[in-house]
């Protein structure tokens, strides 16, 4: 006994659900304060990428593929991730579509293809060490590369500016 | 408007991310839930548990009255400072909560329950205590910090004056004492050696610091849901509630039904005995990769059941959960994770205490 009530039960509405069912409380205090390894808490959303209200990231790498992953903020609030399954290389997505899934201790979220193609390549090093998205979710932790169908699917998305916003409401 | 504990400050100056819980704003890690776990079993971590209710029974009739509203027998309680854990049941045997009872003197009792639970226990308690000679006071002034891992006695005993250091060293498990202010008994919810201390709210932030100062990792309340699940340990709410009897909960150790003791929920117990039970609660390791959560439906040779708390253990690096299944189910089982059905192997819980895995656990 001597716990509370329930533990953060998954949610399978993607990461926005998460965020809505167990919302990291973050205060005005909080977020100028460091974490114990001394990081800033305030997210790192880097200005070359594309994003989605689901807190995925798109990049547009020289080959005109896409790669995809989660956003820092959307790591951060599902803590350590130990679990990680990725669509098959040739699979085909579609927008909008739950495409992967990524595995929290605390909580199991969706991934939603951003864009829709031709998945082309899987981080393999994720099925061994799923931390590397804690780590480094924009370069070690991403997730797949999509070879797009429609490059104007990217313009729906955010970018950097739109997105803080979204994580501020 | 959450609730804080006295704490509050100290988890924010600590890095803590904060959720609600229960109407408490409480820390869930401070960076990570997966480094916290390894802390309490290899060395030491604390928790800030003040959310939780401090109860005191008072009066003549202290121990009788216990005597009729717990399933477990407080006349085990014989020395000053020990400590019962029990569970608190309903007319039907259903479990209203689940709660650590210690023997202060014969007119003082001191109960610690649930956090999630604070309401119905006290309407429940003072409900019941009418019949009797005794009064019920809470004590929201105290705050508890619970100090967990193979190195925490240790480290709360260099913070006591010697006099006082010496004779808490010699505190068996589920024995406590109080020492000046501190309330410090030999308890917890990880499955590591410890202590849980109760002090006086303005109190509290000075002991955590003293801690944090000597060692010991602040832990959140993510790391305490992966080391009561490792340890065995249910989780009131989640692993039982009122639809469910102690029998049905891998509880039945807790009751003292043999004599002829009256308590609340007996007759039903007994009959749930006599006509034999269909339930029981029990463990799963998952064979494949991924994580076990609570809500997924398993599929034994007997019958389906549920998982009431499932994650991933970091002691064991693999998914592991409770599950109410068919009372005679054994060996493996399925279980139905997003449409693909996975193999469990079904095992007799703790998975993990003191530092290693336990025998059995595969």
């Amino acid at each position: 006994m001597q716990y509370c009530e329930t533990t953060i039960r998954p949610q399978r509405n993607g990461l926005r659900g998460y965020q809505l069912a167990a919302r990291i409380l973050i205060s005005d205090e909080t977020k100028t304060t460091t974490n114990s390894k001394g990081q800033n808490i305030m997210s790192n959303i880097p200005s070359h990428l594309r994003y989605t209200e689901s807190h995925e990231w798109v990049s547009i790498e020289d080959n005109g593929n896409s790669r995809i992953g989660i956003t820092d903020h959307a790591q951060e609030a599902l803590g350590d991730l130990v679990f990680v399954e990725l669509p098959a290389v040739g699979d085909e997505i579609d927008q909008g579509d739950p495409c992967a899934v990524v595995e929290s201790v605390k909580a199991a979220s969706d991934i939603y293809a951003p864009v829709s193609g031709l998945v082309v390549a899987i981080n393999e090093d994720l099925e061994s060490d799923p931390a590397l998205i804690n780590a480094d979710p924009y370069g070690d932790g991403w997730l797949f590369e999509v070879e797009l169908n429609d490059t104007e699917e990217l313009d729906v998305l955010k970018d950097a500016e739109a997105y803080e916003e979204l994580e501020l409401e | 408007m959450p609730k804080h504990t006295p704490l509050y400050n100290a988890h924010i100056a600590a890095g803590a991310r904060m959720v609600d819980f229960g109407g408490w704003e409480m820390p869930i890690n401070y960076g990570s839930q997966i480094e916290e776990h390894h802390k309490v079993r290899q060395a030491s971590g604390m928790f800030d548990v003040s959310h939780m209710t401090v109860v005191d029974i008072l009066g003549a009739q202290a121990r009788h009255f216990l005597s009729y509203l717990l399933a477990n027998d407080v006349a085990k309680l014989q020395s000053p400072g020990r400590a019962l854990y029990s569970c608190m049941l309903n007319d039907q045997g259903g479990i209203l909560d689940d709660l650590i009872t210690y023997f202060m003197h014969e007119t003082f009792f001191r109960m610690v329950v649930n956090a999630a639970t604070h309401d119905k226990d006290l309407a429940w308690i003072t409900l019941q205590a009418k019949a009797f000679d005794v009064i019920v006071t809470e004590r929201p002034e105290l705050a508890m910090i619970a100090v967990q891992g193979p190195s925490a006695r240790a480290a709360v005993l260099a913070l006591l004056p010697e006099s006082d250091a010496l004779v808490a060293e010699q505190l068996k498990p589920f024995n406590a004492g109080q020492f000046g202010e501190m309330f410090i008994a030999r308890t917890g919810y990880t499955g590591e050696d410890g202590f849980e201390i109760s002090l006086p709210a303005e109190s509290a932030t000075a002991l955590w610091d003293r801690l944090l100062s000597a060692g010991v990792a602040p832990c959140g309340l993510g790391a305490r849901d992966t080391l009561r699940l490792e340890a065995g340990m249910n989780l009131y709410g989640q692993d039982m509630d009122e639809n469910v009897t102690p029998l049905e909960s891998a509880l039945g150790w807790t009751l003292a039904i043999k004599d002829d003791r009256v308590f609340i929920g007996k007759e039903a117990l007994l009959e749930q005995k006599a006509s034999g039970l269909e339930w029981q609660l029990t463990g799963l390791v998952l064979k494949d990769r991924g994580v076990l959560r609570p809500g997924q439906r398993i599929i034994t040779d007997e019958g389906e059941g549920v998982t009431t708390s499932g994650s991933f253990s970091p002691t064991l690096q693999k998914a592991i959960a409770f599950a109410r299944i068919p009372k005679n189910a054994t060996g493996s089982c399925r279980v139905d994770m997003r449409g693909k059905l996975l193999e469990c192997n079904i095992v007799k819980p703790p998975f993990a205490r003191n530092g290693t895995v336990c025998e059995g656990i595969n």
